[in-house]
């Protein structure tokens, strides 16, 4: 490059700097959960601001907009931020869910403001629906609809970008009608109740029971005051990623080797186990119990889902020869 | 005279007879009735396998068999001896572990302390009429 044109290009820059405005440096806004919330529901979310330079007298604000005139109206504010270059700032704004008793869903913005010029730095644009508390029956599910998709109520916004968490999916055309088994002696899950679940990350949920009223008194050292008896399990995959059945996922377990009498603590020539037995004797009795599968809070939603089922054995363990798995013979030994 | 001494005797005969038959026919039942619960109460049925294969626990059989001798023979006899024998029954030889397929039980008394009882019972576990493997 000859001098002159090195001369003539300076030249222009320092001009274009005279007459160009002032370029902003990015601001980014991350909130990692923003749902799902429900109404009038008290919360308080964390946002984080983080940018390469320098800001004094920040303020977050949060704006609904109840109308196509894209009027916003200012609902919550954060007090005043400064923020240091590529360190991260976190404040919180109180979510205004009362709003939901109006609209659903409601459109917000996040506005970063610096206060002395009142001008806006970096908006955020999302839209907030209500998070309706459902059980759903999951029996309605295998009934009706191959793929499901729960509800959209859970967004994230992860340096400025809205996403909305409702790309999962789930399928419970295999569960199983009932709970069967081929011989009454302890409950086995793995081959019966399989369902699908469709989405980028690992399955997720609270907590997964079978649950049932022990109203004939089979289980003594396991159930409650009410004579419920809530059996903790989990969801383990089986096959492919998506494909996942249930498992018992009690901690302790001790079982009378003979009477087959459950406990969660340790008594008298009781056993470790992992597994769940049924006592002996009590077949007929077990068969008329209700049992639930509970799921709390599963998928991105969180939502808690349960199936009404009972349990039917063709046969015992031990006992006759034409009704059990296996009997006793005997006779003089000659 | 010698009519009433005969019959003494015979009176006295047919109490014997009467008694050795009460006391043998009592302790065969007994043996031979041996209810099926008193080894199905010796199977422990826990198992962490999956394919649960039951099995008779040595120690406790002989623990509910004794009782239920010393209680159901106590009223013909106190004195029997009762021998078991643990076996695998498909291979009919002597169990030497724990847990086994097959047992016999012999009992063995004196009747009247002159004649001599032995009997010898079998119990062994098998798969019922429905099973598929």
């Amino acid at each position: 490059m000859t001098p002159i044109v090195k001369i003539a290009s300076l030249l222009a820059i320092s001009f274009s700097s005279l007459f160009s405005p002032i370029q902003e440096q990015t601001i980014y806004v991350t909130v990692d959960k923003f749902g799902p919330f429900y109404r009038n529901q008290d919360v308080r979310v964390n946002i984080k601001l983080e940018s390469k330079s320098r800001y004094e007298d920040l303020i977050v604000d949060l704006y609904y907009n109840i109308d196509a005139n894209d009027d916003y109206f200012l609902v919550a504010s954060s007090g005043y931020i400064d923020i240091e270059p590529n360190i991260a700032t976190i404040t919180d704004i109180k979510v205004p869910t009362y709003l939901f008793q109006h609209f659903n869903p409601i459109n917000f913005e996040i506005r970063v403001t610096r206060d002395a010029t009142y001008q806006f730095l970096t908006t955020v644009p999302f839209r907030l629906y209500e998070g309706k508390e459902y059980q759903i029956d999951i029996q309605t599910l295998k009934n009706s609809e191959s793929i499901y998709n729960p509800p959209r109520t859970t967004i994230s916004i992860l340096n400025n970008e809205v996403f909305y968490r409702d790309s999962d999916q789930l399928s419970f055309k295999r569960f199983s009608e009932s709970f069967v088994e081929e011989y009454y002696h302890r409950l086995t899950f793995g081959n019966k109740f399989f369902f699908n679940y469709y989405s980028k990350a690992n399955i997720i949920y609270d907590d997964i029971f079978l649950i049932f009223n022990d109203k004939e008194n089979l289980f003594p050292y396991l159930a409650d005051d009410t004579r419920t008896v809530k059996i903790r399990l989990k969801a383990v995959q089986s096959g492919t990623n998506y494909i996942h059945t249930l498992a018992l996922n009690e901690e302790t377990l001790f079982v009378d080797p003979t009477t087959l009498q459950m406990s969660r603590t340790k008594r008298n020539n009781y056993v470790k186990t992992n597994y769940f037995y049924l006592p002996v004797n009590g077949k007929s009795l077990f068969e008329t119990y209700d049992l639930i599968i509970y799921f709390k809070g599963l998928g991105q939603g969180g939502f808690d889902y349960y199936y009404l089922t009972n349990y039917m054995a063709s046969k015992s363990i031990i006992g006759n020869c034409s009704s059990s798995q296996f009997c006793i013979v005997g006779g003089i030994y000659d | 005279m010698i009519n009433a001494f005969i019959a003494m005797i015979v009176c006295v005969m047919s109490f014997q007879i009467f008694t050795t038959t009460y006391q043998l026919s009592g302790i065969n039942k007994t043996l031979i009735n041996m209810p099926k619960s008193i080894i199905e109460n010796s199977i422990p049925l826990e198992g962490e396998e999956n394919n649960f294969i039951p099995t008779i626990d040595k120690t406790l059989l002989q623990e509910n068999a004794n009782e239920y001798f010393k209680k159901n023979l106590s009223r013909y006899t106190n004195e029997y001896k009762l021998q078991y024998l643990f076996y695998d029954k498909d291979t009919n030889r002597p169990c030497i572990i724990k847990n086994c397929s097959g047992v016999r039980i012999t009992l063995t008394c004196k009747i009247l302390q002159i004649f001599n009882y032995s009997q010898t019972m079998y119990y062994e576990i098998i798969k019922g009429d429905l099973w598929t493997a």
